[in-house]
């Protein structure tokens, strides 16, 4: 598919067909793209459990509930769980990961990435810096963990997540399938899963094939354009070009806005075929 | 170009050519995806400032400078700073008109449906004191929003599809927000370069000097998912997967770059030419 069409179809899917298995090979795709998600400081930060509905329990679903994500885990096949491995930058503080980028030029020398270069400056002014950090945030966002991380550590953890799911998540379309961000509970993931305690989790993508039409009822709506991006300094809108919207809406990125006129309907026959309640 | 092939090319790009500038329409369209992007309760977490290096004096552009990021800021026509916006959810939540509540705006849109159990019951009685409240009462929550990366995510990858090359580096805060007038509530998450490549795509391996181990698990973080190589070889086929390791002309055309480097911002690292012109 084009990518204008991925990124203009993509929708937050909630409902799912609970009765079709997701195929492995649209899986393994979908792991794959999310691996060749960007690194931020050269950090192998990037961890993935994925989890099979069929393989938990009702009691285990249950315990993954939250008030915003309920009947999406009853319906939908996979969940694909990102963490980011907070313990890479320890393992990074050798400068060897560096080396072996620069190695292979993905760090180019002739910009300066000499091994004396990570040696002097990048390992003792980034990594050592962000071990030392002294500005920290607690990591337990999603737990009652107290335990603190760098702030700027952290930084990188949560985008690198999110570049992750956006590969992982667009991915899916891509493929015909349907995928949602949920958060889930995270104390319950932890004991079903078993992941190390420097593991940050970050919301999994549901995936699986919708239940709803692929518009989803509509584009969902977004605040103006001008309130998000400025241009040269903070204050200054960037000017957005009706033209260039135009341009987008033919390409199919912008496409018509929630609600469709038929989505009640919609919704209502869904939750017939689902037996949920209208 | 097909999503498959996005993914396939994108490469975190460090030569641009300083002399063909970006045409604004295609920075619009890049803005645009980020826009587009999944959100927890359709909050943007993500805030921008694009800056032209034209704007910039030698000086300005030296006081950005990071050790990831040096050279790119002579080099990259444009270069979008992205932040994470710490008012964004207590903001939206005061702002929006139904029922006081961000998601209110996508409850409407029919995009949480009512089949889900969302009701205006539901959100003044549990989402607003059980997730809502709790999560913004306590004030700006520094380290991060994953959102922030999902929405950097697809800038980057619509960067890769308008033909430009694009990557992402930690920028200084501190010079950032004396030059540009950032609020008090935004983090400094990543500065995205963008500009016409001088590099090759093909010359930097997709995976080069990624660590060995696993990354991805199934069922629990202790089983590695097991890739099929033959669906690999489908994703090779279909441009998606490209070559690991970097091409036998790398070290030469790195080589050649840097000539353009030396003449353009000084030498490597640290630059130190006179201001060039434009």
């Amino acid at each position: 598919m084009e990518f204008a069409e991925v990124i203009g179809g993509r929708r937050s899917i909630r409902l799912f067909r609970p009765w079709r298995p997701v195929e492995r090979e649209k899986l393994q795709t979908v792991l794959e793209a999310m691996r060749l998600a960007p690194r931020l400081l050269g950090l192998d930060l990037i961890r993935i459990v994925v989890v099979h509905r069929e393989r938990l329990s009702a009691e285990e679903l249950g315990a993954l509930k939250t008030p915003t994500t309920t009947s999406q885990l009853d319906m939908a096949p996979v969940l694909i769980v990102p963490f980011a491995d907070l313990g890479a930058l320890e393992g990074a503080l050798d400068g060897a990961s560096l080396r072996a980028l620069a190695a292979a030029g993905a760090l180019p020398r002739s910009l300066g990435w000499s091994d004396d270069f990570i040696e002097t400056t990048v390992v003792p002014e980034v990594y050592r810096a962000l071990a030392d950090d002294e500005d920290r945030v607690a990591l337990g966002r999603r737990t009652e963990d107290a335990q603190t991380v760098s702030r700027r550590l952290m930084v990188a953890a949560t985008t690198a997540l999110g570049l992750a799911q956006t590969h992982g998540l667009l991915c899916a379309f891509d493929q015909g399938l349907g995928a949602q961000l949920s958060a889930i509970n995270f104390a319950a993931a932890k004991e079903l899963l078993g992941y190390p305690d420097d593991w940050l989790p970050s919301s999994p993508i549901f995936l699986g094939y919708p239940a709803e039409s692929a518009a989803a009822g509509g584009q969902r709506p977004r605040e103006p354009f001008e309130r998000d991006f400025f241009l040269g300094r903070y204050g200054v809108p960037f000017p957005r070009d009706l033209e260039v919207t135009r341009q987008l809406a033919d390409e199919g990125v912008l496409q018509a806005p929630a609600p469709l006129p038929w989505r009640r309907a919609e919704l209502r026959g869904v939750a017939s075929m689902l037996g949920l309640p209208t | 170009m097909e999503f498959a092939r996005v993914l396939g090319r994108r490469r975190d790009v460090h030569f641009y050519c300083p002399w063909q500038p970006v045409e604004v329409e295609k920075v619009q369209k890049v803005l645009e995806a980020a826009r587009l992007a999944s959100r927890a309760m359709n909050v943007a977490f993500f805030k921008a400032i694009v800056v032209l290096r034209e704007q910039l004096s030698r000086a300005d552009r030296d006081a950005l400078k990071t050790p990831f990021a040096r050279h790119q800021f002579d080099l990259a026509p444009v270069v979008i700073l992205w932040y994470h916006d710490m008012d964004a959810g207590p903001t939206d939540f005061a702002d929006r008109r139904w029922p006081a509540v961000p998601s209110g705006a996508v409850y409407d849109a029919l995009a949480l449906p009512p089949l889900l159990g969302w009701s205006d019951r539901y959100v003044s009685e549990v989402v607003l004191p059980e997730v809502l409240g709790p999560a913004w009462s306590r004030g700006r929550r520094p380290g991060g929003n994953a959102d922030v990366g999902v929405a950097i995510g697809q800038a980057v990858l619509c960067a890769v599809d308008q033909g430009l090359g694009t990557a992402l580096a930690p920028f200084s805060e501190e010079a950032a927000r004396t030059l540009f007038g950032v609020p008090d509530g935004w983090e400094a998450v990543a500065a995205q370069f963008l500009g016409y490549p001088l590099e090759d795509w093909e010359g930097i391996g997709q995976r080069a000097g990624e660590q060995p181990g696993p990354k991805v698990f199934e069922g629990d973080a202790r089983t590695p998912f097991p890739f099929d190589e033959d669906h690999r070889e489908l994703l090779r086929a279909a441009g998606m997967l490209t070559a690991s390791d970097s091409a036998p002309w790398r070290e030469e055309e790195l080589a050649y770059l840097g000539r353009l480097i030396d003449e353009t911002s000084g030498p490597a690292p640290g630059g130190g030419a006179e201001e060039e012109e434009h």
